[in-house]
């Protein structure tokens, strides 16, 4: 089997003395669709920053395609974080080119027509756009890259439901046979169609990882129920 | 990947940048106007009428607007470098910023350099504004001013019949101090701000101008530790231009004595401040590389 998309062996990240991660062994492969689904603090968040580089690991170690964070990691993994990163000086287009030329894998093309399909105004100033409309832009971006791995940090969480659906059909559309999409979301309803897989955190560590399919066929269940059992407060 | 990033960054500093500097040339155009009017008006009649005294209060607050424009612009030039930085790197920008597929060393670099190059723009706009002001505002009867540069030239000329080219040497060991210690003035701030970004996670900005502070301290106190440990072997040099006789020498023999003396200090110091921004980028870079957490 070829090398696994992403891969973490004894993940550990502590933030003072809280580890926000604790011992995360988990490998992802290509061509799948994977939800990241626990409750607030479970470790989403950091899993994510540690596979982008944004933060190093306290203990064991992150690879993406057999690298461990850095130059060659970066220019495969597209993420998306949960807050606006764009300057917000530029225009949308000074956005989108800023992006064609740092990242190789950027699709100019796919990214113009997916603002449209939006109807995001290109030449409008990011500064003067709604926050909904700032996510687009980033999803748009983020998405128009044909990376390996894209990192969604909670992708849906301030559009409407109608751009909602638009961005889960995108997502589905452009992701390719090799590539992996990890999706951080509170949304589990909204997104639970498109899963192929699912993993559960808790705590920092691994609760379950399993395919969507093998859920419904054993255990007769949704997602949404599943999570709503494991997770009960 | 160098380049691009300080394509980038070079345009986003520009963008606010460049006007302050049209400012600078625009109040050196005003004061340049205003003190050519002053300087020129006929004084001479013993009454003057309201309008001309208006006149000449009115041309001589326009060439002090030139001076107030350059300090101005200079600070802001500064304050916009660092806030670019601290926002690209440590606010939420940092989260597009590091994961761009670049090291974090080329990420430091292009900050350095696009400093340095606006440091140097800015500097240059001073510079030709001054000499715009000089040629056009001062003189006293023609419509330019060319006496200053007339007595600079004749200046030049005495130095170099008397101690030839080599005054070359003394301007680019000069040039090369400013370049190093702008360099490291500006790592110097960019370290405090890091530090301030690792340490804090409300008050990042103030944590950074406190560690500002607390590095200089450490430094002085360093150069004090230092100036004192090497003060003996350091005084010999000046100690050798004991006993020359110096009524009996020419200008090239001062000259060959007096740069030949200052020359361990120099290189001493340079080497000191060298070493002390090579240590501000490569402990940025250790932070930004492992310690930083943005929220």
């Amino acid at each position: 089997m070829s090398e696994p998309t992403l891969e973490c062996r004894g993940l550990t990240k502590y933030f003072g003395t809280n580890p926000a991660l604790h011992n995360l062994n988990i490998s992802l492969p290509a061509g799948k669709i994977i939800g990241l689904l626990g409750p607030n603090g479970s470790g989403k968040t950091t899993l994510i920053k540690l596979a982008c580089g944004l933060l190093t690991p306290s203990e064991g170690e992150v690879r993406v395609c057999g690298y461990a964070p850095g130059v060659e990691s970066k220019a495969l993994v597209s993420y998306l974080p949960e807050r606006t990163y764009l300057p917000d000086w530029m225009t949308v287009m000074e956005c989108i080119r800023y992006f064609q030329d740092f990242y190789a894998d950027f699709d100019y093309e796919r990214a113009v027509s997916m603002l449209q399909s939006l109807q995001v105004p290109a030449n409008a100033v990011m500064k003067t756009l709604s926050k909904g409309t700032k996510e687009k832009v980033q999803l748009v971006l983020v998405m128009s890259r044909r990376a390996r791995l894209y990192l969604l940090d909670e992708p849906i969480g301030g559009v409407d439901p109608a751009a909602r659906d638009y961005i889960l059909g995108t997502i589905l559309k452009n992701y390719s046979e090799e590539s992996t999409v990890l999706i951080s979301t509170h949304l589990i309803a909204d997104v639970e169609k498109v899963l192929d897989e699912f993993i559960f955190i808790q705590n920092g560590q691994l609760v379950s990882y399993a395919s969507t399919d093998s859920l419904r066929e054993d255990l007769g269940k949704s997602i949404d129920q599943y999570f709503r059992e494991v997770f009960r407060c | 990947m160098l380049g691009k990033l300080i394509k980038h960054d070079f345009r986003s500093l520009s963008r606010v940048l460049l006007p302050t500097q049209l400012a600078i040339l625009g109040a050196t155009i005003l004061a340049t106007i205003g003190f050519a009017v002053n300087l020129k008006m006929d004084y001479s009649h013993v009454q003057i009428n309201g309008v001309l005294s208006l006149i000449r209060v009115i041309t001589g607050l326009l060439s002090g607007i030139m001076v107030v424009a350059i300090i101005a612009a200079s600070i802001l030039v500064a304050f916009i470098i660092f806030q670019r930085f601290y926002k690209n790197l440590i606010s939420d920008e940092g989260y597009l910023t590091f994961t761009l597929p670049v090291t974090t060393t080329n990420i430091l670099w292009s900050k350095l350099i696009t400093a340095m190059i606006w440091t140097l723009i800015s500097s240059a706009v001073i510079f030709v504004c001054l000499n715009i002001f000089v040629l056009f505002g001062t003189g006293n009867d023609g419509f330019v001013n060319l006496d200053a540069y007339r007595a600079i030239g004749e200046a030049l000329n005495a130095v170099n019949t008397a101690i030839g080219a080599r005054v070359i040497w003394p301007i680019l060991e000069i040039i090369l101090f400013i370049l190093i210690a702008a360099a490291n003035n500006i790592l110097q701030i960019y370290l405090a701000l890091i530090i301030g970004g690792v340490v804090s996670h409300k008050h990042k900005v103030l944590a950074g101008i406190g560690f500002y502070f607390a590095i200089n301290f450490a430094v002085s106190m360093l150069m004090s530790i230092i100036q004192f440990l090497f003060s003996g072997s350091m005084l010999n040099s000046f100690n050798n231009l004991n006993g020359i006789q110096w009524e009996n020498k020419n200008a090239l023999e001062i000259y060959n004595h007096l740069f030949g003396a200052i020359q361990p200090y120099y290189w001493f110091y340079l080497g000191l401040i060298l070493a002390l921004t090579v240590g501000y980028f490569l402990l940025s870079r250790y932070l930004l590389k492992n310690k930083l957490n943005l929220e």
